[in-house]
């Protein structure tokens, strides 16, 4: 706590609160400048720093705000928003550092750069906001930056991914603002819900579906899968890794988590949490692009995190147990996706044999950590969701069947992360012959060489994640779960997973269509295109367009018809002499005599209507 | 007669004498013109000025003209007056820069900015009438005042257009004026006073009273472009893009929903509305008026029409603001009325520069041109995006307060309207954004001769994307717009008077 204090004296936090976000918004302004702007990448990723520092140097409690601003923006660091600020701001920094590598000989580097600033502007400010107002400033911006992040390599799959990105966060932002004047409404303003308000269904329903957009929650997930593969790997990394945990974040700020019991909603969350997580598996398992599957397992993991959330409504003396479960996971798979997620460009980018083998073994260390491998943080966090769900248990929930659709969900994990590791092993690289190094499509990962200090920030947050259990929390650390849980319960669920994978790899090198199925020419389609619901959907949707249109267009016709026979019956015996009135009549007017006689004429007529209204 | 009963009398004088010098001058006499315009447009904004001071020490300005006959003309500025005057004399003021620089060069500047000093000096008898029948004088001098400068370039399609608004507005001066006959039959004179001014014998004639209410609005609607009564505001859009700042942001659109701002509050009242039972007309008619004229907009190609489309539906977030009759309803209506303006007449000011520098009229055309006319498209992107409601630009905090007011008066579709029109915002404005900055030309824009400073980019200084008189006041205009929201709770924001007004506010 010494360390605390100093770092206090030295950034009051009523300057080091916005100084998180005001530094890199201010910087991202250098893109309008032309000398700056080249000099962008150079420096930006450090600007990071100000969040990192507020998030190791403060202790929750410290407050600041810019009075004038908005309506009174107001910022407050409470333990909460500190677990989020610590692993956000530190894969803010190393992706950072990892983005300036990757993208160094990218001319646009300037422009995603400038989205990157506002992005971690946005982010932290968020992490920092003390009312609602402030609150939905940051979530915007932050969902309007990601737009640049994705769109990056302009390709026609990347505009068309920040085209379906974009409409799904302006759906989640129009619903959130609805769920946030409601609740303001009855807190006027707080961003905390106190105990004696009355939440009604309506504001809950928004606060989770505006919110679950961001968060991807089945069934508003499409963007996910669509946007992941088609951003560059850094913006991926922290898409998946920070940028989704905004969703959660504001789920906990928002629901009345350990003030009432909601059994409706908790059940409906833990439901639909678990059909996420296998669902999102299955489609998952059918993909061919790494990041796509990285992206579906983003989706099932957060169906682990809606159990957990949804365990927490069932009863505010579940809620300790399932909060600190919560703030785990998310810690948890915020570092693991982007170490995942970096690793993509990792392992594309690794010369030689022996590097790749290196980096291959890092993806592989962490995806076991995300599949749950004993004595790792995933397994920690999956016995914090299980101490959660007896918590609730003892709390009067009764759900029998949870235990075991939680440890089936780590083997469906586990089936995920097999296949990512599939489609990575076969996917082109630098070190592969230049047939397959080739790019199959502009944008891929593949043919990015990294610099040193990419690899050097991919193996800190690698360190980082081997940490993570020792990460304190509000009520301890994930170490304690780590030496009481039973590692068998932790294992047999990722070999089940891994078994299934296996089974179905050898099954596909047998027939053909394994691993060198990988390297034929031009990517054969999944059996599930990417965002899955969504094709179907907007095909729908065309349908309905255009019946729509069509209606509208009948009618206007009909419309029309009465119109030009109504003109035909009358304009030919009056209208031409009306018209030609009127012409003769503008003409008088645009002289200078007209314009004197407009104005007599109307100052008479003034007169006129005095007497009478005196009259 | 004191300094407190002149000052509202000297700041109509203020540029009603330079206009009616101007229509005197010769054509070539440009330095005296531009010095009589820039005088004027100073004068009145220090005028406006001391009022706010006056009135925030509580004290009074009223003069009074009578006229004879029980008749008189009075001019009195409350705080409601002065949000509306400042307005249009700040606006005034950027626009007749901007005006200077788009005319440069062209036939009949004279006669053009005498009736735009005559349509301002209107605007701020609209803003410090005291009575109905002062309203109503000024209201139609507004828009004998307006249709010459809509019809200014002479062309078939602007005498066209300027049929059609002399059309549309003259329908709404004839309801209005029946509509304050029968009024004042009833009542007797109708000051404006907060709360209504009814006096309790008029109130039992409720018949009569519903029909003179559905009356004032239709006459006040053709102007405030309510739906079905808009039908002028796109077609005028062909007008030049100073005249276009004035129809939409300055004066004639904003006279509409001022005075319809009056008869809610100070003519009817609350109380009045809701014992004669017509307090849901309004809101009903704004709510369909928002999700019209944006879903019109989405629609269009011009670039002017898209945004007179636009203001269409944005105007009735003021109507709407003040027709659920609650405080923070109404702060929000009334705060929309500057916010509007303030980001309605930048896209306007960059509409014109495209079309002055490039000779853009389509969208289509607008692509890439980002990288042409930076400082242009940024003000344009940041009121755009403030027009959607996207924190913290000024729409955003119109449409907090709008939404918390619909809930504050029980009236929570208010919520679904507005998440509607930010929707229905964001699908017409984010395509033209992204064109802008990320599109490429599919053909050369045309070079302009009338500003030498366009001309090649190595010439050119940093800000020389088009004529200094066409940058500058777009820039000072945009980061007003800009202001206004990012700073909205500071001390002498929009949002602070508005608040002033609203809580009845002297000293």
């Amino acid at each position: 706590m010494g360390g605390q204090a100093a770092v206090g004296l030295v950034f009051p936090p009523a300057l080091a609160l916005p100084a998180t976000f005001l530094i890199p918004w201010l910087a991202a302004s250098a893109i309008a400048i032309p000398g700056w702007k080249r000099r962008l990448p150079a420096w930006a990723p450090w600007l990071a720093a100000p969040a990192f520092v507020v998030a190791v140097g403060l202790s929750p409690g410290a407050t600041g705000g810019l009075s004038w601003v908005l309506l009174d923006l107001r910022l407050s660091l409470d333990e909460t928003g500190l677990v989020f600020l610590r692993f956000s701001a530190l894969i803010w920094l190393l992706a950072g550092i990892y983005a300036r590598g990757y993208l160094r000989e990218d001319r646009a580097a300037p422009r995603f750069f400038a989205f990157w600033l506002v992005a971690v502007g946005a982010n932290a400010g968020l992490l920092l906001s003390g009312d609602m107002v402030t609150f939905y400033l940051f979530f915007a911006a932050l969902g309007l930056a990601c737009y640049g992040l994705i769109f990056h390599d302009r390709t026609p799959q990347a505009v068309r991914a920040a085209q379906v990105y974009l409409t799904y966060v302006l759906i989640g932002d129009a619903l959130l603002f609805a769920a946030l004047v409601l609740i303001a409404r009855e807190t006027g303003g707080v961003l905390s819900i106190p105990a004696d308000v009355s939440i009604g269904p309506a504001p809950i329903a928004l606060v989770l579906a505006g919110l679950g957009v961001k968060l991807g929650v089945v069934p508003l997930h499409s963007w996910l899968p669509i946007a992941h593969p088609a951003a560059p790997v850094p913006a991926s990394a922290v898409l998946s890794g920070v940028i989704i945990k905004s969703g959660l974040f504001g789920w906990l700020r928002f629901l009345p988590l350990g003030v009432v019991a909601l059994p409706g909603w908790s059940g409906a969350l833990i439901a639909g949490g678990v059909f996420a997580v296998f669902y999102a598996a299955v489609v998952g398992s059918l993909q061919r692009d790494p990041k796509t599957v990285l992206a579906y397992s983003s989706v099932s993991q957060m169906g682990l995190i809606s159990v957990a959330v949804g365990l927490g409504l069932s009863g505010p003396a579940a809620w300790p147990s399932a909060r600190f479960a919560v703030l785990l996971y998310a810690t948890h798979h915020a570092v693991t996706k982007s170490v995942l997620f970096l690793g993509v460009g990792g392992v594309a980018g690794a010369r030689g044999r022996r590097a790749r083998i290196a980096a291959l073994s890092v993806v592989g260390v962490a995806a076991g950590a995300l599949a749950g491998f004993p004595w790792t943080s995933g397994a920690a966090a999956k016995a914090a969701l299980h101490a959660a769900e007896v918590g609730a248990e003892t709390a009067g929930l009764h759900m029998s069947w949870l235990p075991l659709a939680l440890s089936l969900g780590a083997a469906a994990t586990a089936v995920l992360m097999g296949r990512y590791l599939w489609t990575l092993v076969g996917a082109p690289h630098a070190g592969a012959d230049r047939r397959a190094a080739e790019p199959r499509r502009p944008g891929a990962a593949a043919g990015h060489r990294l610099p040193a200090g990419a690899w050097v920030v991919w193996g800190l947050l690698f360190a980082a994640l081997l940490t993570v259990p020792a990460w304190p929390m509000p009520g301890g650390s994930g170490l304690r779960l780590l030496g009481e849980a039973d590692p068998w319960a932790a294992l047999w669920p990722v070999a089940l997973g891994a078994g299934i994978v296996l089974l179905a790899w050898t099954t596909a090198w047998r027939a053909g269509a394994g691993a060198p199925d990988l390297d034929a020419p031009g990517p054969p389609e999944p059996a599930v295109p990417p965002g899955d619901i969504l094709v179907p959907a907007a095909r729908g949707m065309v349908v309905v367009a255009r019946a729509a249109a069509a209606l509208a267009v009948g009618v206007g016709l009909l419309f029309h018809a009465g119109a030009d026979a109504f003109r035909r019956d009358h304009a030919g015996r009056h209208g031409a002499g009306i018209r030609a009135a009127w012409v003769r009549a503008n003409r008088f007017v645009r002289r200078w005599p007209g314009v004197g006689a407009l104005i007599a004429l109307f100052l008479l007529s003034m007169i006129v209507l005095w007497r009478l209204a005196a009259g | 007669m004191t300094w407190h009963a002149w000052l509202p009398v000297l700041t109509l004088l203020s540029s009603l004498v330079p206009g009616l010098v101007i229509f005197a001058l010769p054509e070539r006499s440009f330095r005296t013109r531009t010095t009589l315009n820039l005088a004027g447009a100073s004068i009145k904004l220090v005028f406006v000025t001391l009022i706010a001071r006056g009135l925030l020490a509580g004290e009074d300005f009223t003069s009074v003209l009578p006229l004879g006959a029980g008749l008189d003309l009075v001019l009195h500025a409350d705080n409601l007056s002065v949000l509306f005057a400042l307005l249009s004399a700040v606006l005034w003021f950027f626009s007749t820069i901007y005006a200077i620089g788009y005319l440069e060069g062209s036939p009949n500047r004279s006669r053009f900015f005498g009736f735009y000093s005559l349509c301002v000096s209107s605007t701020v008898g609209v803003a410090f009438a005291g009575n109905l029948l002062t309203f109503f004088f000024f209201y139609e001098a507004l828009a004998l005042a307006t249709y010459p400068l809509v019809v200014h370039r002479g062309t078939a399609a602007s005498l066209d257009a300027g049929r059609v608004y002399l059309g549309y507005t003259l329908f709404g001066s004839a309801l209005l004026l029946a509509g304050v006959l029968w009024l004042r039959s009833l009542a007797g004179p109708v000051p404006f006073v907060p709360g209504g001014s009814l006096p309790a014998t008029a109130l039992a004639h409720r018949g009569d009273l519903v029909w003179i209410f559905l009356i004032l609005v239709a006459g006040l609607g053709v102007k405030a472009a309510l739906v079905p009564l808009h039908g002028w505001l796109p077609v005028a859009m062909i007008a030049p893009a100073p005249v276009s700042a004035l129809l939409h942001a300055v004066a004639v659109v904003k006279a509409g929903a001022f005075g319809l701002i009056r008869l809610v509050n100070d003519v009817f009242g609350a109380g009045a509305l809701v014992a004669i039972g017509v307090e849901r007309v309004l809101p009903t008619v704004a709510a369909v008026t928002i999700l019209w004229g944006s879903v019109r907009a989405l629609g269009q190609t011009r670039l002017k029409r898209l945004l007179a489309y636009s203001t269409v539906s944005q105007l009735s977030y003021v109507a709407l603001g003040t027709s659920l009759l609650g405080v923070t309803a109404s702060v929000g209506g009334l705060v929309h009325l500057v916010h509007q303006g303030l980001m309605k007449i930048t896209l306007f000011f960059c509409a014109g520069n495209l079309a002055e520098t490039l000779g853009i009229q389509e969208i289509r055309d607008m692509k890439g041109v980002g990288r042409r006319m930076p400082l242009t498209m940024i003000a344009f992107t940041a009121c755009a995006l403030g027009m959607i409601g996207i924190p913290p630009l000024a729409g955003f905090v119109s449409k907090w307060y709008l939404a918390l007011g619909g809930l504050e008066t029980g009236r929570p579709w208010v919520i679904a309207v507005l998440v509607a029109s930010t929707l229905l915002n964001a699908a017409y404005f984010l395509p033209i954004i992204y064109s802008v900055w990320f599109g490429t030309p599919d053909r050369p824009w045309r070079g302009s001769s009338a500003h030498p400073t366009a001309g090649e980019p190595a010439a050119r200084p940093w800000w020389g994307e088009t004529g200094p008189l066409l940058v500058w006041p777009t820039v000072a205009v945009a980061l007003l717009a800009t202001g206004a929201g990012l700073f909205a709770n500071a001390p002498f924001s929009p949002l602070a008077w508005a608040k002033f007004i609203v809580s009845g506010g002297g000293p």
